[in-house]
């Protein structure tokens, strides 16, 4: 949760206490959420991401920020560079579907399929025993 | 939907990740409904992200943990919970009362009694608490709905003053200069609005680009002898209008700044200028 604050407010002192009220929102929550429509995680990631949006007031990346997070090289080996961009402009840095589509000027149709690509790149590269990227790819977590 | 189209539409990573909107979270909510193997492929899209977050990993500071914890026990308590608790702790004695008594049959009737007795009191502080919990969200409710209505008020009072000023300021015997936008930014509006009944100039902007984080619009003004100086931080991209004070300059610029301590405006950043020669 705090990556994906502070990937989108890129202030540590703000994120912090963005991630502070997102977890109260998890804690008021709790018997709202319905745990057979969803999982845990998505539920915590899009109160993150919601918490971190509202900080902000809009959806906004700079370019710079966007270069930043394409050139990891730890995510290189990962996705196809393509992929890698919406996802990092979506998850990452807070971006809306449209917005994501604004950006790289190519239509949303294609950005969801980008995505929807690259998160199922990433989850064949799931050891499903361990439930992290497999031995060939490993990544120091 | 269909299973399979409903796996290709790219909605459930969507739904994951909360880029997602009301109606197509509905969609997908019911199709979880209409398929439960969704919620296996919710859990792997999920892990998948887990893991890919782990690559940009950052940790915060770790009191933070503690500081949560506290905000959390100082949040007001949630019903379920409370009733939770109350049923455990009631339980508990009675339960080693019985284990050490050898029961005749006037302690079992008083069991019985004092059973009742206990049932009867617990039911009531059921009632009590859940009631408290309806009362107490009804009126989060009414708070939350008035809230929204002083919220719209004052939004239709800032749009009524907005058109009484934009009304008042493009009278014809106005002068109106207008911005030439950057060309990185062609789509931005800017217009400088000189009042010569009232000796004021006032600055109407609209559509500018969307601001990095930690960016604000600056105004620059540019004297005769070429002199740069700072002048208003602008805070909204659209439909704003302010009253600018241009002393003896002969032009205006709009950058996007993330630095306050620049003395001239970034090149690159410039939205627009215009001069009133």
């Amino acid at each position: 949760m705090y990556t994906v604050i502070q990937s989108i407010i890129s202030d540590p002192i703000r994120s912090e206490a963005v991630l502070e009220k997102a977890f109260l929102t998890l804690w008021k929550d709790k018997f709202n959420v319905d745990l057979k429509k969803n999982t845990l995680f998505a539920w915590a990631i899009s109160t993150a991401r919601s918490a971190a949006l509202a900080e902000i007031g809009q959806d906004a990346a700079s370019s710079e920020e966007v270069q930043l997070l394409n050139s990891d090289s730890k995510a290189q080996k990962l996705l196809n560079p393509s992929y890698k961009k919406v996802l990092n402009l979506i998850l990452l840095l807070g971006n809306s579907i449209d917005r994501t589509s604004h950006i790289m000027r190519i239509p949303s149709s294609s950005i969801k399929t980008r995505l929807r690509l690259g998160i199922s790149s990433l989850r064949d590269k799931i050891d499903p025993e361990s439930n992290r990227f497999k031995g060939s790819i490993m990544i120091n977590t | 939907m269909t299973l399979q189209e409903i796996r290709v539409s790219g909605l459930l990573e969507q739904y994951v990740i909360g880029a997602i909107d009301q109606d197509q979270k509905e969609i997908v909510e019911n199709a979880i409904i209409e398929f439960p193997q969704l919620l296996s492929d919710i859990k792997e899209i999920g892990t998948a992200l887990e893991q890919y977050l782990t690559i940009y990993q950052e940790s915060p500071t770790p009191l933070l943990k503690e500081r949560i914890i506290s905000s959390i026990d100082s949040a007001p308590a949630v019903t379920p919970t409370s009733r939770r608790l109350v049923t455990s702790k009631t339980k508990a004695p009675s339960k080693s009362k019985s284990k050490k008594n050898n029961p005749s049959d006037f302690d079992l009737i008083k069991a019985i009694g004092l059973s009742l007795a206990g049932l009867f009191l617990m039911s009531s502080l059921w009632l009590w608490i859940s009631s408290n919990g309806a009362e107490e969200k009804h009126q989060i409710v009414i708070n939350q709905l008035k809230t929204d209505i002083e919220k719209e008020k004052e939004i239709n009072n800032g749009l009524q003053l907005q058109i009484d000023q934009l009304g008042e300021l493009y009278k014809q015997n106005n002068k109106i200069y207008h911005m030439t936008p950057a060309r990185r930014y062609p789509l931005s509006r800017l217009y400088l609005i000189d009042v010569p009944d009232s000796q004021k100039k006032f600055l109407h902007i609209g559509n500018l680009p969307p601001l990095p984080v930690n960016g604000r619009y600056q105004l620059w003004t540019v004297g005769a002898n070429g002199q740069v100086a700072t002048s208003a931080v602008i805070s909204e991209s659209n439909d704003f209008i302010s009253e600018v004070e241009i002393a003896q300059s002969t032009s205006l610029i709009l950058s996007i700044e993330t630095n306050p301590d620049l003395v001239r405006p970034t090149r690159r950043n410039i939205v627009g200028s215009f001069s009133f020669n």
